[in-house]
Parts: structure tokens; sequence; C-alpha cells
């Protein structure tokens, strides 16, 4: 019965229709968003491409300065090691 | 891409494009449905700073999760609005720990209607409404809001809530009666308050 008396069902509908509005963000705070969401989004795939790189190219360097550092061995180290196993080869006196 | 190619392509294309990682789609779906999750975060936490933060948190898990969207049928709005629901769930919870204000004690001039879009917001009484609707449960501030803000229709507020049409009819209804009484019991009570101070 309390109902009844109170404020019009429609009524009441129709007022909180008029009240209840879409409230407009700061234009900024979109712009912002939008950046941070789409246009950071590109950059910091790039920024890890150039990681990657990088890590790559010092990988390459380590790898061919061993490479390096084997051929060199290779070249020389056989020449020292015959010298050295035809010395001791040699018959002791 | 130039704008009259952009109005050409329909939003399901739009929404086909951003589920494979363009982002470039992802930035005219993010344009088509800032304003209306902005809206709604503002209507649920009060404040202008919060909703901003919520909203940025929204459409960032949009974005990161949105490569497992599944195109159901129902408005891509819906599975933002889920998103942003759980955000404002978790915002609460969080906020919890503080001491809660109940309608007797909030104030009726609510501070962030002096913010900048109080231009969009001119009357104090929307503050008052807010401060009523954010003591409803939150199904049925949901509810409200889409409802009055957006304009939707019972299905489509079904397909967000992920209830059936019927249930969101009954809930419409309880959820009207419910916050008509809240403000009668309050509006008598301040009268009879006016009235033992005039004796």
């Amino acid at each position: 019965m309390k109902k009844q008396e109170g404020i019009d069902p429609k009524q009441f509908e129709s007022e909180l229709k008029k009240k209840f509005v879409r409230v407009q963000p700061d234009e900024s705070f979109v712009k912002n968003l939008r950046q941070i969401l789409v246009e950071k989004k590109f950059i910091s795939l790039e920024t890890s491409k150039k990681y990657l790189f990088t890590i790559s190219l010092i990988f390459f360097g380590i790898f061919s300065g061993y490479f390096l550092i084997w051929i060199l061995k290779k070249i020389f180290y056989p020449k020292r090691n015959g010298n050295k196993e035809s010395n001791s080869e040699m018959p002791q006196e | 891409m130039s704008n009259n190619e952009k109005q050409d392509i329909s939003m399901e294309d739009v929404l086909a494009k951003a589920i494979k990682g363009d982002l470039e789609a992802f930035s005219v779906l993010y344009k088509e449905n800032v304003q209306r999750i902005y809206t709604y975060i503002y209507y649920r936490t009060g404040n202008k700073h919060d909703a901003e933060d919520l909203t940025a948190r929204v459409f960032q898990r949009a974005l990161s999760h949105i490569g497992k969207y599944e195109d159901k049928g129902v408005p891509f709005s819906a599975w933002l609005y889920r998103i942003a629901h759980n955000l404002v769930a978790n915002w609460h919870r969080d906020r919890s720990r503080k001491k809660e204000i109940s309608i007797d004690e909030a104030p009726m001039e609510i501070p962030s209607m002096d913010m900048p879009e109080s231009s969009m917001i001119k009357d104090q009484e929307i503050g008052v409404l807010m401060t009523y609707v954010r003591t409803l449960p939150a199904d049925r501030q949901m509810l409200l809001i889409l409802k009055f803000v957006d304009d939707m229709t019972n299905i489509e507020i079904a397909s967000i809530m992920d209830k059936s049409e019927g249930a969101i009819k009954s809930l419409y209804h309880r959820t009207l009666l419910q916050l008509r009484d809240r403000m009668e019991e309050d509006g008598n009570r301040s009268k009879e308050n006016e009235k033992t101070r005039g004796n």
C-alpha cells in the first residue's frame, strides 16, 4: 500500500532517465590512453627487435672470435706439438 | 587506411582484424567504446581519477586478451563491460577496508561534481542520485547504468549480464522499487527532522 502512495513508478522511471547522463572523459585522457594502447605497443616491439639484434650480434662476435682462435691454434699448435714430440722421441744419452 | 575506407568497413570486420592483432582496428574499437566504459566506471566509483585509472586498465586488459575473444554474436561492448564490472568489483573489495559511509552520513554535494565533466553533470541531484545508486548491489547498479545511460534494451542487457530477458525485467522492476523506496524513506526522514527542528 505504501508503494502506491509514493511516486508513480513511470514518473520515477522517466525522472531517473533524465538524471542519468553519459559522462564525457577528458579529451587528453582519451588521447593519451590511445597512444599508450596503440602507439607505444609499436615502440616496444621495435625495441624488443633491437634488443634481439644486439644479443645475436654479441653471440656472433663471441662465436667468430672462438672460431678464429681455434683456426689459429690449428695452424700454429700442430707445429709446436710436432717439435715437442720430435724432441721427446730423441734418444736420451 | 583513409577515413572513408575505415567507415566502409563494418564493425565485425574491425573486430576480426583486432582479434588478429591489428592495433589500428583495436584503436577503432577503443574510440567506439571508451566513453560508455568510462561512464559506467564513473557511476560505479564516483570519482574521475579512479574512473580514468580503471578505464585504462579495462582497455589494457582487453588488448592483451583480445586474441582469445570469441565472437558469439553479442556486442563487443558486452565483453568490455564484463571486464569493467570485474575490475570495479576488485576496486570495491580493495577499498572495503575503509569505513563505509551510510546515506545519512554521506555528503549530498559530491566532490567529484566539481571536476571538469561537471559541465555534463550540472545538477546536484545527480550527485545525490549517484550516492543512492552506489548503495545498490553491483548487478543492480550495472542494470540501471546500462538501461539509462546506454539506453540498452533488456535483451542487450541480458547478453551482457549473462541472464535471461525475463530475469532482467524482474530485476529492473525490483531495482526501481528499491531505489524509489530508499529515496522516499530518506525524504520523509529529512522532512521529519526539519519539523522537529522547527518546533
